[in-house]
């Protein structure tokens, strides 16, 4: 399998290496590399979500009714020039609620963004800028089954303007299958509702290895922490104050030169930093894959 | 002919004007009618790190109408919505969902922090002594008062 890789010429290697960052990318241009002029990776997922472990502002751990989620999204990116990508990310439909709630659902907040190559070559640098649109539901009120006149806001939107800025180098291992992705993001909050919320900043890497032609391998360990102090009480479902470790594996599939599939697990911990205002627990998604080269 | 017409019309506006009744006084039976008087009072105690501060009294209004009300210092963290309050014999929330509770009595739900009135039917059983701020989507005590 290896000695196969080995005997491709070194760009279709390095290639191949870019295409898959893309492939298992969370959500966000958190890699180096950048689409060659006209060519566009699109993925469309399907994520499931159940937990009934929160982590409030103190980060104190409840065990509360179980909230479940469940959530499709758009992320695609497209090479305008070799240097310049344009990119969605858009959590397209999100259906939610605790089991002692009515699901409620809709569209979630969009992401567009450029995404500018700084650098090129062995380890490529990228700057991305992505303004989040809050044309997700601002305020979603759930049922409660039980009690008539109790609800709870679950909306599928923050209902705020935010801005992503995002430093991303990336590595490939010469002629051995692997890559490494670095990445810092800074994200930019504004408020809702008279209530300002705190800016974040997120960083990670991810380590990729292709064991056999058609698949992936990938690891990934990332923190968020939030920067300040609380001003305001505020719920989980806007993060505002949300902090955690967060590990991710993922497999992805190589269906043919245009389709692939790929299948992500992510989890949290208090590793380096303690999970705040978060529910806590596994996180499965499937991917479809779509590229024009 | 015209003065009579005049005159006429003059006597049907004045007879339709003193049918006209005063303004009514809508009174809000649900606030008290008054003065409150405060029985029993206790301060909020905040669990799970909702926030919730503040008073709650149980007394009545003049015309002797049962109330609990939270103090314009009351605060809890209602961005999630709405909080339902309880009378309980203690301050841990007990329900028994297939028979209920009778050491648990339902009060209502708050949606905005300040002074906010829970108009009772009947005054109270003395056997209530606590206040229970309950979250019944998540099921999680947000707080609670000991009342005195």
């Amino acid at each position: 399998m290896l000695t196969q890789f080995y005997r491709l010429p070194f760009l279709l290697k390095w290639g191949m290496v870019a295409t898959f960052c893309f492939a298992l990318l969370p959500g966000f241009a958190q890699s180096g590399w950048v689409k060659p002029k006209g060519e566009l990776y699109s993925k469309l997922s399907l994520g499931a979500f159940a937990s009934s472990k929160y982590y409030n502002l103190n980060g104190d751990l409840l065990n509360t009714a179980q909230f479940r989620q469940l959530s499709l999204g758009l992320y695609g990116e497209y090479g305008l020039t070799d240097r310049i990508d344009v990119i969605i990310n858009w959590s397209s439909f999100k259906a939610q609620g605790f089991e002692t709630t009515s699901t409620v659902a809709g569209i979630g907040d969009l992401g567009l963004g450029i995404k500018y190559g700084v650098l090129k070559g062995v380890i490529p640098v990228s700057v991305t800028i992505m303004p989040e649109l809050p044309i997700g539901a601002r305020n979603l009120f759930a049922q409660n089954k039980e009690i008539s006149f109790e609800r709870i806001n679950l909306p599928t939107g923050d209902g705020e303007f935010n801005l992503h800025t995002t430093l991303a180098a990336s590595y490939g291992f010469g002629a051995m299958p692997f890559y490494l992705n670095l990445f810092g993001d800074y994200n930019f909050r504004t408020g809702f509702a008279g209530n300002d919320f705190r800016d974040q900043w997120t960083a990670g890497f991810e380590f990729g290895w292709q064991f056999h032609p058609d698949f992936w391998l990938k690891g990934d360990i990332q923190v968020q922490e939030t920067i300040g102090m609380p001003t305001q009480l505020t719920d989980f479902i806007r993060s505002d104050g949300t902090t955690f470790t967060g590990y991710g594996f993922g497999l992805f599939y190589r269906l043919n030169d245009t389709w692939g599939l790929d299948v992500n697990y992510r989890n949290f911990t208090d590793l380096i930093v303690p999970r705040r205002n978060l529910y806590s627990a596994g996180f499965m998604s499937l991917g479809l894959i779509y590229e024009l080269k | 002919m015209k003065l009579t017409g005049i005159i006429s019309f003059v006597f049907v506006l004045l007879a339709f004007t003193a049918c006209q009744e005063p303004e009514p006084v809508i009174i809000d039976s649900s606030l008290p009618q008054g003065t409150f008087t405060a029985q029993l009072t206790g301060s909020f105690v905040e669990q799970n790190g909702t926030g919730s501060t503040g008073t709650a009294e149980i007394g009545s209004d003049t015309e002797n109408g049962q109330f609990l009300r939270f103090g314009d210092d009351f605060v809890t963290n209602l961005a999630t919505g709405t909080v339902t309050v309880y009378l309980s014999t203690s301050q841990d929330f007990v329900a028994d969902p297939m028979n209920g509770n009778p050491e648990l009595q339902l009060v209502g739900a708050v949606n905005s922090n300040g002074e906010t009135f829970f108009k009772f039917d009947a005054a109270p059983a003395a056997k209530f002594t606590h206040v229970i701020l309950w979250c019944g989507s998540a099921n999680i005590p947000f707080g609670y008062a000991a009342l005195q």
